[in-house]
């Protein structure tokens, strides 16, 4: 009976395995979390890859050919992620792997796109380590955790420890303990302060898990130590009960400031009662603000969805435009070949695009990494709205501090 | 510092105390393990980011409205996919069944509600009290205060009425409390309804301090399980005092060691009283 | 051993043997994603194995194999990461470490009963978890090992090997559940099982037996881990010490029939592809599909698959 069961599986998975065999569409796999906690993410990013995707197939597709999603559901687990990156390629036969939102599935999935040749675009997994293992098929086009804060450590250096006129700022840093964390910690914060003693002091510098419910013991100790500078390197959840909880504990500080990620999402203001006022975020950009190819995408993006859109969906729907952009020098019908010829394409790429200039290198240990320094600017929460406050030209409105 | 350290770690406790509750009372009387627990509070909170949402009433009165569907729901589950089994596999068998009413409970909730974050945000969410040098958040003071309230009065509901009292007895011997005129059944049917409504009180209350999403049973569920064997299965004040010990426990861990210490507290206090004292802190399981 | 107990194993080493051949029949090169299946569902027959020793011969449910799981992946891992073993090397070792684990957990949680049990289990799985994120100068925290196993025996890994070292692995599980089951310690297990009291005044040592299930078991589940932290090349604490790892052997031993040799195997190899299927064409759903089987097969058909089939139980 056994034989029988396992004969009768296998033909069902040969019939499945033959079915999505070489139909006439650029296939892009896309492993992001469609469940668990990382859901709403997975969400985000799927209606800008299908915005930009639909918009290039309603002008004919690239060279004629249109392109198509396939989605797998990573629950935003590495493991999963892996598996959901070895089927997109040997059996959907995906000429390209794209995103997948956090730095753990990223890191994890890279080593796969390299064994199978498969060029791996990421729009949003920042850890600096992903593009930092001489791995010629993965590309990415945003700042990574290393750069995340270099806005903000310019905006620190030349407008807050100028205006603060005290020798020594004090500092407290909280961090979520995850891959996206600790590399914020690890190539941008702890680092930028270390390298400045002489200006600032590192008080409390300590990491939490994600699921915690509790944080006011932390908080405490924070508020105890009485810092000018509050950083936070969060994502939504925990950054919402930060952001009740400090409140609730009368922590005060001559600066909150956030590090992208859960900061720069609408949710977070509106989600802690609005806890987060005047907190400044930290991170990838919203894009070319004031480039009249943005301004026509945002409004789109509003009349679809119906909501205003941050770094999340700026990232993905132009990484979608990249690979388009990439993919007209693409010529041969083999998805072996295709896939080399995406990867010579994407290196030789130099592109303007709504979230800023896409070029890929190699420098400083990194590979194909774009250098995204500028790409990232300091936004603030005022009356609802997070607005770009630095550097000067990204500004939408003067610091309130 | 440290005073208020320990207050809020109370204050904590309470919750956590009300969030062991229903899984404490239902493994006491029939023994089970309530795996959907999580789920239960889970959707005790979007009932009352539902009515809070929908029709402006405060979680602190809508978990007294939606409890009466809580408990129809607990028995149903109960009646039709738990006691039907035989005794002897019970045991076994629910956990395995409620398990998989955990996945139906957090799939279904995502094809409600979607995946999106949720929070029920109070008028008075950002007011603060001070007491003894500690502020307290409105919404953290009330949620704790209703939850020692209604483990107060769970505890008269088991020590002074009728129905408290046939559940203890059925809950220290089955046999004598069904000669003694107990309607076994039908008290195992309502106490796995009441345990269903404390999980999803629990769930209302926590709403206001908390975010709400599908999968969020699973944070409250490991924490409600140290608590109950802290307090020792089936016991009522065992889990307030499991409860406060755990809050305070945590929050001086992650004061004075590192923060991440935190969680493994809990663990180190579970595997203790497992190793040490089994029966839990106040000790046999014949106490409410 | 009678006759009667040498029939099966023999039955099961030609099985091996011949689906052995299968790279040869099939080439593992052009069919990636098939071989892929193949490695998930006999990697699953080798855990669900062992979760059914411990909860379905001793009846010890078990809500830990999430954490033994854990300690194997991260055994091999670690020893390829600090001292550069091949993974295949420290994969036996993977085992050993999970059971050393098991000796500490077990001689605190059998000294109760019923859910003690369970409950001291799944404190174990989280335990470990916290350690593994917690301990970041050993264990590189949340962000993960990358293993990269490299070739045994010369052959490079690919589909081929992992198939063949899966299956052989499945194969030694089964067999250490044939083994039990065909011996006379089988009888003690179930009287255990059943009924600890009667069996302690038949004068049978409950714990010794228990221990002895939980030993094969976490030994099993930590071979397990093992080779999925090879073949997977990558291991985090979010994945490693995973509920499913849990979860997944419970379900596919209750459908395939707990307490029997061969229900865990006829679960896996039924309803793994099929779910590996289904949860890349409806992401959300395969949760509900779990729920909706696991509260079905336990209420209705509690005896899952095997007991539809045949009154004699291997």
């Amino acid at each position: 009976m056994f034989f029988k069961i396992l004969s009768s599986v296998l033909f069902l998975l040969l019939l499945f395995s033959q079915v999505s065999y070489g139909a006439g569409t650029f296939k892009i796999g896309c492993p992001a979390p469609m469940t668990g906690p990382g859901a709403n993410f997975g969400e985000k990013f799927k209606k800008a890859y299908t915005m930009a995707a639909d918009e290039i197939n309603a002008k004919g597709g690239v060279n004629g050919t249109k392109l198509e999603l396939v989605f797998e559901d990573t629950q935003a687990k590495p493991a999963l992620a892996v598996s959901s990156a070895k089927k997109l390629i040997s059996s959907d036969n995906v000429i390209a792997l794209l995103g997948g939102w956090s730095s753990g599935v990223a890191f994890a999935v890279a080593p796969v796109a390299l064994d199978n040749k498969t060029p791996y675009l990421l729009e949003h997994p920042a850890l600096d380590d992903i593009t930092r293992k001489n791995n010629d098929y993965v590309f990415r086009l945003q700042p990574t955790t290393g750069m995340y804060s270099a806005a903000l450590e310019d905006f620190i250096l030349k407008v807050v420890y100028p205006k603060e006129k005290k020798k020594q700022l004090t500092v407290a840093y909280i961090y979520v303990d995850n891959a996206f964390g600790q590399g914020v910690a690890k190539y941008g914060i702890i680092p930028f302060f270390k390298k400045n003693k002489d200006k600032f002091n590192l008080v409390v510098s300590e990491s939490y898990n994600e699921n915690a419910m509790d944080y006011k013991p932390l908080l405490l100790k924070v508020k105890n130590a009485a810092p000018d500078i509050v950083v936070l390197t969060s994502y939504l959840t925990d950054g919402i009960l930060l952001a009740k909880q400090i409140k609730e504990v009368g922590l005060q500080a001559k600066m909150f400031t956030g590090t992208g990620a859960g900061h720069s999402m609408q949710d977070i203001y509106e989600k802690s009662g609005k806890a987060t006022e005047k907190y400044f975020s930290s991170g990838p950009w919203h894009g070319e603000i004031k480039d009249a190819n943005w301004k026509k995408w945002r409004s789109a993006w509003e009349k679809k969805y119906k909501y205003v859109p941050g770094e999340h969906e700026v990232e993905g729907y132009v990484a979608i435009q990249v690979l388009a952009e990439a993919l007209k020098g693409v010529k041969s019908s083999d998805v072996v070949k295709q896939r080399e010829e995406l990867k010579a394409s994407l290196k030789a790429l130099n592109m303007k695009t709504i979230f800023g200039t896409v070029k890929f290198d190699n420098f400083d240990g990194y590979t194909n990494q774009n250098k995204a320094y500028k790409m990232t600017a300091v936004a603030q929460w005022i009356n609802g709205k997070l607005l770009q406050v630095w550097p000067k030209e990204a500004a939408e409105r003067e610091p309130a501090y | 510092m440290i005073t208020s350290i320990i207050i809020n770690g109370i204050l904590i406790g309470l919750i956590y105390a009300l969030l062991a509750i229903g899984l404490t009372v239902i493994f006491g009387v029939m023994r089970i393990i309530n795996m959907f627990h999580g789920e239960a509070v889970m959707l005790g909170m979007y009932a009352a980011f539902v009515l809070f949402d929908k029709f402006g009433i405060s979680p602190y009165i809508s978990v007294f409205l939606t409890a009466p569907i809580f408990f129809v729901l607990g028995s149903i589950i109960y009646k039709f996919l738990i006691d039907p089994i035989p005794a002897r596999e019970r045991e076994i068998t629910s956990l395995i069944i409620t398990l998989g009413i955990s996945f139906i409970f957090a799939t279904s909730a995502m094809y409600i509600w979607s995946a999106d974050y949720r929070t029920v945000t109070l008028p008075f969410s950002q007011d603060v009290m001070v007491f003894i040098k500690t502020r307290i958040g409105y919404p953290a003071l009330i949620s704790s205060c209703m939850s020692a309230v209604m483990i107060v009065g769970f505890y008269l509901f088991m020590s002074k009425t009728y129905m408290g009292r046939a559940i203890r007895a059925t809950e220290l011997d089955k046999d004598t409390a069904s000669v003694m005129g107990v309607n076994v059944k039908w008290i195992s049917i309502a106490t796995f309804g009441i345990g269903v409504v404390l999980a999803a009180m629990a769930g209302g209350i926590l709403s206001p301090i908390f975010y709400i999403y599908p999968f969020v049973g699973s944070n409250f569920v490991i924490k409600a399980f140290t608590i109950v064997v802290l307090g020792g299965m089936g016991s009522v004040t065992g889990a307030l005092v499991g409860g406060i010990i755990l809050g305070v426990a945590e929050a001086l861990a992650s004061t004075f060691l590192e923060y991440s210490m935190k969680d493994i507290m809990a663990f180190i206090l579970f595997l203790g009283i497992l190793l040490f004292k089994p029966s839990g802190i106040l000790g046999g399981r014949t106490r409410l | 051993m009678q006759n009667r107990s040498v029939k099966p194993i023999v039955i099961l080493f030609v099985c091996l043997v011949v689906l052995s051949f299968m790279p040869f029949i099939i080439d593992p090169g052009s069919y990636k994603y098939l071989y892929n299946i193949f490695f998930i569902v006999n990697v699953t027959v080798l855990l669900a194995t062992s979760w059914n020793i411990l909860g379905g011969f001793a009846g010890q449910i078990s809500f830990g194999h999430a954490g033994f799981v854990g300690i194997g992946a991260y055994t091999v891992a670690l020893l390829h990461y600090h001292l550069q073993w091949s993974p295949w090397l420290a994969l036996p070792l993977a085992g050993v470490v999970t059971l050393l684990a098991a000796v500490i957990i077990g001689s605190i949680a059998f000294k109760l009963r019923g859910p003690y049990f369970a409950l001291s289990t799944l404190a174990l799985a989280e335990v470990t978890k916290l350690i593994a994120e917690g301990w970041r100068s050993f264990t590189q925290g949340t962000q993960g090992v990358v293993v990269s196993p490299g070739p045994l025996l010369s052959i490079p890994s690919g589909g081929a090997l992992y198939f063949v070292v899966s299956l052989w692995l499945a194969g030694f599980g089964i067999l250490c559940a044939l083994l039990i089951k065909l011996s006379k310690t089988s009888y003690f297990f179930l009287a255990v099982g059943e009924n600890e009291d009667a069996a302690l005044s038949l004068g049978i040592n409950s714990k010794k037996y228990k221990l002895i299930a939980l030993y094969i078991s976490s030994f099993l589940a930590g071979i397990t881990g093992g080779v999925l932290s090879v073949h997977t090349g990558f291991i985090d604490p979010s994945s490693g010490f995973d509920m499913v790892h849990t979860v997944e052997p419970i379900f596919l031993t209750m459908v395939g029939g707990i307490g029997t040799v061969l229900g865990p195997v006829i679960g896996t190899v039924l309803l793994v592809p099929v779910g590996e299927v289904f949860r890349s064409h409806f992401p959300t759903a395969h949760l509900l599909l779990y729920g909706i089987v696991l509260v079905v097969f336990a209420r209705f058909i509690p005896k899952g698959i095997m007991g539809l089939f045949r009154k004699k139980k291997i």
